[in-house]
């Protein structure tokens, strides 16, 4: 197996974990649990109390310390037996949780908590996936509308009169001559500084679409020219084919790599930029979550020392990324399938 | 030569204009302004308030608005920044300062720390190609962060906050205002050493094997000029691009850092800026940072020009 497409397989499982949230997640990612703020990671243990093996887990629970705050001991922790396929009937269902629905494993009564607690005491597991769905979702719709908008200005820079394009391309260059991050920002701070958490989502992604554009539309305008080029574009002008016959026939499959590679260039730099703008207050907001926001708990210094469990979302982004680059690599070389059938275009990876 | 030059000269003035346009339209369209949140100021009575108020703002229109500041701006003078009471030329200045400082400290350790890596070879080599793809997929937010985590608890952070930067300060001053500029700078460096290291190892691979390079190896002439007199001069083009971008990009990559580590830079300032309506110091900030965006973009340009006959040729 390639490098590329064991990416490729890793990055749609991957994906999976967070587009599932509510399945892998074991607990509602807003529900606030007093009694437990900052619990440190619970272990897993196949062994009893007594140190008998045991196929089923045990979730080894710290107890809190009385009369200190957030303090917890594993002296005497809760040997708490494990459950697989549990049904929450909890009616806490304050974001996403619907009740009687369905999770990978659960306790009973409460719930596990494998990567700690936050200073509310919400389970950072099922906050990392649902936070990590948020992410995600804002990075993969702002890239894909970008890149789509990308291809329509380039191709039409590229093809259509020369005072459109002239037009076009002053506007781009214009976006790109102030730096991207600043210009993102200045733009949002158009809107509200406080908006609905919703609305916080929908700006940001239509944000970061709307200003990651230019850069693509250049480089895809240069690749339209250069496809008109080719011998078969004037002979089929010459045929007598339609402008836009050419472009759906001709244009469109050569863009078709550049284009692919230009998403996988924007979908890291969207997710980066969509975790920094939460992170600076000006991206998604509680209640909801994604991993800005969970970073957010990471402002004091001294949070981030003591509970280093809250920064758990790097650790999840570093794989994504890396996956993300071994195909960015490799999409520039997609070549398209145009035989046996014209009708369709397949694009595989090289070997 | 000397008139296409000009004509690039023309077409970044031109750019600089329509984002300044561009600013300012954003700016005065954005709902509320400094004085919203100055409302809420309890000390402060209705007629205070208005007297400020129309200091400020003449109730002109927003052409004459934006003329004047063009007018202000050909003079260097920003105007008044409306949230720290000072002009905002001196306010920027030492925060423009700052920064370039971060920044430039990060951007020379980038491109030493890559000279020294991509000269190695053989398995030195491919073990600084894993260490680049592997930085390389760490968004650089998250290595800040990372970079942080690991000082934190490693206790090597030096005291905060930052220390002076006055010529006269003593030698422990100096010391300590290096201890803290050290983390954020390898901060930056580190983001973007990767992209450093890729455009280096690519270029000096693809010229190891051009006609003069090979020619000067079975002249026998010793590697180390090799390297500098042929190899290097080979490869430049898409470095020299690569370092105007990162010139241009002097005022702007470092914001997050800036923010993360509390070091006072413009990245800082131009967000507490967005934070707090004072449109001047935002549109000041972006104007200057674009500026030098264009600048570097010429930079890179009047470089290649002089490094690379084959460009004058084709212009002549």
């Amino acid at each position: 197996m390639t490098l590329p497409r064991a990416a490729l397989i890793f990055l749609v499982l991957y994906s999976a974990l967070f587009a599932f949230a509510g399945f892998f997640a074991t607990a509602d990612p807003a529900a606030i649990d007093a009694s437990l703020p900052y619990l440190p990671p619970e272990g897993i243990r196949f062994t009893s109390p007594a140190g008998q093996f045991h196929l089923r887990p045990y979730l080894v629970r710290p107890q809190p310390v009385p009369g200190q705050f957030a303090v917890y001991t594993r002296r005497g922790a809760a040997f708490i037996p494990l459950k697989f396929f549990v049904t929450t009937a909890s009616a806490d269902t304050t974001v996403d949780a619907s009740p009687g629905s369905l999770h990978l494993c659960g306790i009973s009564g409460g719930a596990p908590h494998f990567l700690g607690t936050d200073e509310f005491g919400r389970d950072v597991w099922s906050r990392l996936l649902y936070g990590g769905r948020t992410t995600l979702a804002i990075g993969l719709t702002a890239s894909l509308a970008a890149s789509l908008l990308a291809l329509a200005v380039g191709l039409i820079a590229g093809s259509a009169a020369p005072w459109l394009d002239t037009l076009l391309m002053r506007l781009v260059e214009t976006m790109i001559s102030v730096p991207w991050f600043y210009l993102l920002l200045a733009v949002r701070a158009l809107l509200p500084l406080r908006v609905s958490p919703w609305v916080a989502v929908a700006a940001s992604t239509a944000l970061m679409a709307a200003i990651g554009w230019a850069r693509p539309a250049r480089i895809l305008r240069g690749v339209t020219i250069a496809a008109h080029q080719r011998a078969y574009v004037t002979m089929a002008r010459a045929t007598g084919a339609s402008p836009w016959q050419i472009a759906r026939w001709h244009t469109l499959p050569d863009l078709a790599p550049q284009a692919i590679t230009q998403f996988t260039v924007l979908l890291p730099q969207f997710i980066a930029s969509e975790v920094a703008l939460s992170y600076l207050g000006l991206g998604v907001t509680e209640p909801l979550v994604s991993w800005g926001v969970m970073l957010t708990a990471a402002q004091h210094l001294s949070t981030f020392v003591e509970y280093p469990w809250l920064i758990s979302p790097i650790w999840t982004m570093i794989p994504f990324f890396f996956s993300v680059h071994v195909l960015a690599d490799r999409a520039g070389s997609l070549r398209p399938l145009t035989l046996p059938s014209l009708s369709r275009h397949w694009y595989k990876l090289p070997r | 030569m000397i008139s296409s030059l000009a004509t690039r000269l023309a077409h970044s003035l031109g750019s600089l204009l329509a984002v300044s346009l561009l600013c300012f339209a954003l700016l005065r369209a954005a709902p509320g302004d400094y004085f919203t949140t100055l409302r809420l100021e309890p000390g402060l009575s209705p007629q205070t308030l208005r007297s400020i108020q129309q200091q400020a703002d003449p109730r002109s229109p927003i052409v004459r608005r934006y003329a004047l500041w063009c007018a202000s701006a050909l003079h260097g003078d920003f105007g008044q920044s409306l949230a720290y009471h000072m002009p905002v030329r001196a306010l920027l200045a030492e925060r423009i300062a700052n920064t370039l400082l971060l920044s430039g400290a990060g951007l020379c350790g980038a491109w030493l720390l890559g000279l020294l890596l991509s000269t190695l070879r053989g398995r030195p080599a491919a073990l600084v190609r894993l260490f680049a793809s592997l930085l390389w997929s760490i968004p650089d937010p998250v290595l800040a962060f990372l970079l942080l985590w690991t000082a934190l608890r490693l206790h090597a952070l030096a005291p905060l906050p930052i220390g002076t930067t006055s010529p006269t300060a003593s030698w422990t001053q100096w010391s300590n205002f290096v201890r803290q500029l050290a983390l954020p700078a390898l901060a930056m460096a580190l983001g973007y050493l990767p992209l450093v290291l890729r455009h280096l190892q690519g270029g000096f691979d693809a010229a190891q094997h051009a006609p003069a390079v090979e020619a000067a190896h079975m002249h026998g002439l010793p590697p180390r000029i090799v390297l500098f007199r042929y190899i290097l001069p080979e490869a430049a083009n898409p470095l020299i691009s690569l370092f105007g971008l990162g010139i241009g990009s002097l005022l702007s990559a470092s914001l997050f850092v800036e923010v993360l580590f509390g070091w006072p830079g413009l990245g800082q300032l131009l967000l507490n800026a967005i934070l707090m309506r004072d449109t001047n110091v935002v549109v000041a900030g972006v104007f200057c940072s674009a500026l030098l965006l264009i600048l570097g973009n010429l930079l890179a340009d009047l470089l290649l020009w002089l490094h690379d006959p084959r460009l004058r040729e084709a212009a002549s």
